[in-house]
């Protein structure tokens, strides 16, 4: 009886938009097919990628003395990247190491939160299966690349807290272990929940209008209002993504601290 | 019942949480691809950009500080030569100035001499042309006086021929 006093489906039309498909929907044209093995999602990853290539490989000048513009801009967060997050939780050395490696995590990351915030393109990050195996990399660093650098008992080591009396160790080390997952996952949900969710909201507001025609046209102001929102959690995001991983890689490559 | 949205597509094989190995796989490639050009291309040379910054900026405010110091001690060693100069010059005018009293005294007094004894040469000068000039009116008023008692003896005819003679005589004078 609903659905034929109001034939448009709120939840599907939001569904369509924020759920990856094969199909990529631009205003006035028919949607473009896209091939069994590229999804929207993955589309949007090649784009993003294509361009922070373009980004740092021609827009950022590395022959400028004094930089300017573009160039000052990335090598700021560059330089953030490498003297608030990579150094003070790695360490000197292993920050500098994987400095590049948090570049390209927020760089990537950050790319591609930003293109879902174009009309028209869509976020890969909101989905689970691209903030998977991101997280899983983290996971990598914070498991086998901790057992080569400090070797198996150095590994076990970080799950045993110094100063704390046996009985509670039974309590804590199984904790401590399972943390390990559990941090990965709580990277792969936090990113992915929070693009989803802004999506969502942005898109449940813009459904009010055509779901209460005029009346609802004061949520076009709201949805504007998140939408600047949604531009700060973009940066945050890609910043608490790349610091939570700095911070879980640091608590295993240095257990004592 | 009808089906919510999110299952509708959980069934059809597309929800929020249903796993996608091939999308898994894309998201990895991608991002080594994207890594190793990025590391090798641009977060190096960023990197090393940035160092070599930050040593010439660390070098330049060293450099700077040098330089202040430099400035400071030349700046002081300025002063202290000013100071000497200054020293040295008061004592130079002073020494002129005592030199050029001195000589100014000399002057005056070889001056003061010198004019003295132009003027008591003069005054001799003087003296002598006075005698001389005294004794030759002398002899002259004897010779003339001579003259004129020869004239008056020889033309001794009356008072006033006398007188006129000796008038005569006295205007020759």
């Amino acid at each position: 009886m609903e659905n034929q006093t109001h034939p448009f489906d709120l939840g599907q039309y939001i569904l369509n938009h924020v759920l990856d498909s094969h199909e990529w929907h631009i205003l006035f044209l028919p949607p473009i097919k896209l091939p069994h093995f590229l999804s929207l999602h993955a589309l949007m990853m090649l784009l993003g990628s294509l361009f922070l290539l373009i980004l740092f490989c021609a827009i950022y000048k590395k022959s400028d003395r004094v930089p300017t513009g573009v160039t000052n801009l990335l090598e700021a967060f560059v330089q953030f990247i490498r003297d608030d997050i990579a150094v003070p939780f790695l360490g000197q050395e292993e920050g500098m190491k994987l400095t590049p490696f948090l570049c390209v995590l927020f760089f990537f990351i950050l790319g591609l939160n930003l293109l879902g915030q174009i009309p028209l393109f869509a976020t890969a990050t909101s989905n689970m299966n691209v903030t998977a195996p991101l997280a899983l990399i983290t996971f990598y660093l914070m498991t086998v690349a901790t057992i080569q650098k400090n070797g198996i008992k150095g590994f076990f080591k970080a799950f045993v807290p110094s100063g704390v009396p046996w009985p509670v160790l039974i309590l804590i080390v199984p904790l401590e272990f399972l943390g390990l997952f559990i941090k990965t996952i709580a990277l792969v949900f936090r990113l992915f929940v929070n693009m989803l969710a802004g999506h969502i909201i942005v898109l449940c507001l813009l459904g009010l209008i055509i779901l209460f025609g005029i009346y609802a046209l004061p949520a076009i102001v709201l949805a504007v209002a998140f939408s600047l929102l949604e531009i700060l959690i973009v940066f945050l995001q890609a910043y608490i993504f790349v610091l939570l991983s700095a911070v879980f890689v640091g608590q295993m490559y240095h257990p004592d601290h | 019942m009808e089906n919510s949205p999110i299952e509708t597509h959980a069934s059809s094989g597309n929800s929020i949480l249903s796993p996608d190995i091939l999308l898994g796989i894309l998201t990895w490639v991608t991002f080594f691809i994207v890594f190793f050009i990025l590391k090798k291309f641009a977060f190096k040379p960023i990197l090393e950009n940035l160092q070599k910054r930050e040593k010439e900026i660390r070098e330049a405010l060293e450099n700077a500080d040098k330089a202040k110091l430099q400035l400071t001690h030349i700046e002081e060693e300025k002063q202290k030569i000013l100071d000497a100069a200054k020293t040295q010059a008061a004592q130079i005018i002073n020494q002129g100035r005592k030199t050029a009293r001195d000589l100014a005294a000399d002057i005056e007094t070889k001056s003061r001499q010198h004019a003295q004894e132009i003027t008591q040469g003069a005054h001799a000068q003087i003296a002598g042309e006075k005698q001389r000039l005294l004794k030759t009116l002398r002899q002259e008023s004897a010779e003339i006086a001579i003259s004129l008692a020869g004239k008056i003896i020889k033309e001794n005819m009356d008072k006033d021929k006398n007188r006129r003679l000796v008038e005569e005589e006295v205007k020759q004078l």
